[in-house]
């Protein structure tokens, strides 16, 4: 423990930059999680695969020789696009059964994108062409800061303002405040469940769009066809430390996710660093028990109390 | 009934496996205020379910004016012109009132915003102060308003009120009720479920009383309320008005 | 409901129907039924089948143990848990530990405590202190999770699985961490395949008998519904826990038949693949019948196997999950409820038996009708 306090003021700030960067990715993907949840009570398993896809299409484009700047759109819209077309083709039909089934169905959907780009790529990781980004870095005093950890930060501070003001200002995405809470009111105004729905899967794509642009593209620089499956689980912990189903929780819970990892990085000696993830799956394991509502009063996963 | 707004005809509807309407026969012209009356559990707030399209139809059709609307999802029969304003207000709590009143314009009379909400403000001048409070922060009597307030941002013919005086102070809802018989001059048809029978029956022009599903009785305010014996018999209580 | 069943013996005033209403008699003869066409089969396959058809027969049957595991919790429950698996697990290394020879021991996990490094049993109590092993760790963990719904239970026991299997992993003293744990003397094909079959006979008879129980009525007609299960005096996490523990020494004997078979363990022996496989079998066969739950294995083990060797012959991975993947996900828009529903085979053939002859309809056959 001590090891904590023994740090210089500018390792302090190199794990604060750190943590700002890993934190805002995970409040992306938290966000994926929780907008799907708080609108259909679903956790959407295939989320990751959201990822995995906007990965391969920048690996797409960077192979027909695209320059690495449209990956962050192609990113990004490719992410929007898969999320809505899961929902349409997928999680439509199975609209009213029972949030368990959703769940379920999530799965098979994730196995099946899996398993069909091993299928199309083959089961290795390929290399997204897209330069070393991470060697950029800059000065402030003795600290070296990444400009990818800048770019991270920033454009994920950019892309929950415009969510924010979306959510707060335009109608559909009152709505999508609105049917979080009562879903029957909502359509009873007149506006269609279908809409709601299609917004908060667009919402969650967009924003996983940009989460596989710095996290695949920048800081991993590969795709393979399961690497979905880690961002899914931060998502999914960001969401639930934060109260399923709150996003400005998701936010939060992506913040304390981050922070605990770069934690148990610096406090942890090497080898047991597999002990972490199971400790923040504890972790979110009990706040699901104790505090369902997490840490910011969302929706939260209703606990049948027996 | 032509020249009716709403008209159900022999309207069953069923929770699940059970069967909760039989049989329903009613309608509500243009201009009335039609109430709703019954015990606890008859099947009024099914009924205007029903109306509404949340509720499965197992026999018999609803009619909006000329329209069958029996296979219309709710969300078109809001936008077709009918809204309803809940039991129990259902308020977006965690949203302002303008964001309430914003929503109840639904996607297609934003447009109009400005002016219906000045309508509204117009019709519960109490809200008007209030237009950036957290809607869960209100009393109980505001809330009432609000949740009219945001069903007619639509700008609806039809209005389902089901149980406005529900938890409201006597006082409160003398102001509510007076509310109703206004809007009936601007020209909102009503259809009103009320437990308070006396203030129902004051403002109404018909009424049905709905036992276990099922319409008992039916017929103008003043039939109903010389009928003692219908309110005791159904309604369980002697009603002194 | 036993109403029903008086006028139902009344009716047929047989002796035989008299004992069929018993629901101890109901359950041993279903379960028995059961595991004896399971039996018959697996038995004509093995024997007639080449090397590779005996091993495809062995897996099966691991595999079967740890749904069946599964079916007494989920199937009577409702509430899904993906850890199962782990429990496999567990079981599988303390089954391990107790049956590897002590030189054994001494060269790959020679920093254990003692009792660990001396023990040395025979397979079938080595399987028994597996049992107990895993049900003494389930018990706390019932606790927390028999209390949990859907989604949280869902989410819950992925975590338990998770924190398990990195315990495993890294516990290198006791279970040679992230290493293979090897030199486990095996039986041949033979006598696996006759301890397998055995303990699932056993399996699905003691999974048909829960499922007719107080125990496995009272949660089955309650597992969607706290409030009613109190209301009618059921203790809901009591029952729950009774199939979670249950359900859990089931898997352990799962995994400690698999260790056997298979002569070593790692924790890459239960990854997630697994998980996903006993899941995506749990599912698309339904799971509130123990006879279905048979029947629906014994089905997609076929269609599995096809799809391994087109996977196999086509040279392309992924083959075989996409098709259970496919398979499950179809059933979950169609027909959520699985393959085979609710009613065991022999519950099916009375109820065809009685509309066959025409008998009066007496609404709920029995008690099971739930």
């Amino acid at each position: 423990m001590s090891v904590v306090f023994a740090y210089t003021g500018s390792e302090a700030a190199q794990q604060i930059v750190n943590w700002l960067s890993l934190g805002s990715i995970y409040a992306l993907l938290g966000i994926g999680i929780a907008a799907v949840f708080a609108v259909l009570g679903m956790i959407n398993f295939a989320h990751g695969e959201v990822l995995t896809i906007s990965g391969i299409a920048m690996l797409l484009a960077g192979e027909a020789g695209w320059p690495w700047e449209s990956f962050i759109p192609i990113a990004i819209l490719t992410g929007g696009v898969t999320a809505v077309l899961m929902e349409r083709i997928a999680f439509r039909p199975v609209r009213n059964a029972p949030p368990l089934t959703l769940l379920l169905t999530s799965l098979g959907l994730s196995l099946i994108i899996q398993n069909a780009l091993q299928l199309w790529r083959g089961p290795r990781a390929e290399s997204i062409n897209i330069p070393n980004l991470t060697s950029a870095t800059f000065h402030v005093g003795s600290v070296i800061i990444q400009w990818v950890d800048v770019a991270t930060i920033l454009t994920t501070f950019a892309a929950l303002a415009i969510l924010n003001l979306f959510l707060r200002k335009s109608v559909r995405g009152l709505a999508m405040r609105a049917s979080a809470d009562d879903f029957t009111m909502t359509r009873l105004m007149g506006i269609r469940a279908n809409t709601v729905i299609t917004a908060a899967f667009a919402v969650s794509g967009l924003l996983a769009g940009i989460a596989a642009f710095f996290y695949l593209g920048a800081q991993t620089g590969q795709v393979g066809y399961d690497y979905g499956f880690t961002p899914l689980l931060k998502g999914f912990i960001a969401a639930v430390i934060g109260g399923l189903g709150s996003l400005s929780g998701a936010v939060l819970g992506g913040f304390i996710l981050g922070g605990l990892e770069i934690f148990f990085q610096v406090t942890l000696p090497a080898q047991k660093t597999p002990f972490a993830t199971a400790i923040v799956f504890g972790i979110a394991v009990l706040v699901l028990l104790f505090r369902p509502q997490g840490v910011l009063a969302g929706r939260g996963v209703r606990i049948e109390r027996v | 009934m032509p020249g009716a707004i709403l008209t159900a005809t022999k309207v069953g509807a069923r929770y699940g496996a059970s069967r909760v309407l039989w049989n329903v026969d009613l309608h509500v012209l243009p201009g009335e205020i039609v109430t709703l009356l019954g015990a606890n559990g008859a099947g009024k707030t099914t009924f205007l379910h029903t109306v509404m399209g949340l509720v499965q139809m197992t026999s018999g059709r609803v009619f909006h004016g000329e329209v069958d609307i029996s296979r219309q999802t709710p969300e078109a029969r809001v936008t077709g012109g009918i809204a309803l304003c809940p039991e129990g207000r259902r308020i977006f709590t965690k949203m302002t009132v303008e964001e309430n009143l914003r929503l109840g314009a639904g996607l297609k009379h934003q447009h109009g915003y400005d002016e219906n909400v000045q309508y509204v403000f117009e019709l519960f001048p109490a809200l008007r102060p209030l237009n950036a409070k957290m809607a869960g922060l209100l009393s109980g009597g505001e809330q009432q308003m609000l949740a009219v307030g945001r069903a007619l941002m639509g700008r609806p013919r039809l209005l389902l009120l089901d149980e406005p005086s529900l938890g409201l102070a006597p006082m409160i809802v003398t102001v509510i009720f007076g509310l109703i018989e206004r809007l009936r001059e601007e020209g909102v048809t009503i259809l009103l479920v009320e437990q308070n029978v006396r203030m129902a029956l004051q403002i109404a022009d018909r009424g049905y009383v709905v036992n276990t599903g099922r319409i008992e009785v039916s017929g103008t305010a003043d039939e109903l309320r010389e009928s003692a014996s219908v309110e005791e018999a159904y309604l369980g209580l002697a009603v002194h008005v | 409901m036993s109403a029903q069943a008086t006028t139902a013996s009344v009716e047929g005033a047989k002796g035989i129907r008299k004992a069929g209403d018993l629901w101890l008699v109901r359950a041993l003869t279903g379960g028995v039924l059961t595991a004896v066409l399971l039996i018959a089969l697996m038995t004509g396959l093995f024997e007639t089948g080449t090397g590779r058809t005996q091993q495809v027969v062995l897996i099966f049957l691991a595999y079967l143990l740890v749904v069946l595991g599964l079916q007494i919790f989920t199937g009577n429950s409702g509430v899904i848990s993906f850890g199962h698996v782990a429990f496999m697990a567990i079981g599988g290394y303390t089954a391990m530990l107790m049956n590897l020879s002590v030189s054994s021991k001494a060269s790959q996990i020679g920093g254990a405590p003692g009792f660990i490094k001396n023990a040395h049993f025979a397979f079938l109590p080595a399987t028994l202190i597996g049992v107990v092993v895993t049900c003494l760790i389930a018990l706390p963990f019932g606790f927390i999770f028999a209390r949990l719904s859907g989604t949280a239970a869902a989410i819950a026991t992925l975590a338990g699985y998770e924190i398990a299997i990195t315990v495993i992993a890294n516990w290198a003293s006791v279970t040679h961490g992230t290493f293979t744990l090897y030199g486990l003397s095996t039986y041949p094909e033979h006598t696996l395949f006759w301890w397998m079959i055995g303990w699932a006979a056993i399996a699905i008879v003691i999974a048909r008998l829960f499922r007719e129980s107080g125990l496995g009525l009272s949660l089955r007609a309650t597992s969607s519904d706290g409030l009613v299960a109190r209301a009618i005096g059921v203790n809901m996490p009591l029952a729950r826990l009774a199939a979670w523990v249950l359900s859990a020494g089931i898997a352990a004997v799962s995994g400690a038949l698999y260790m056997k078979f298979l002569g070593s363990l790692a924790p890459t022996t239960f990854s997630f693949n697994p998980v996903i496989i006993v899941t995506l079998v749990m599912f698309i066969v339904g799971g509130r019948s123990v006879s279905g739950v048979v029947v629906g294995a014994t089905i997609i083990a076929f269609i599995d196997e096809i799809l391994k060797r087109v996977e196999n012959n086509l040279q392309r991975s992924g083959i075989e999950i996409i098709g259970l993947a496919a398979i499950f996900t179809a059933m979950m828009i169609f027909r959520s409820e699985g393959l085979f529903g609710r009613w065991e085979i022999d519950e099916l053939a009375v109820r065809w038996w009685r509309s066959a002859r025409g008998g009066r309809r007496t609404g709920k056959e029995g008690r099971s009708g739930a």
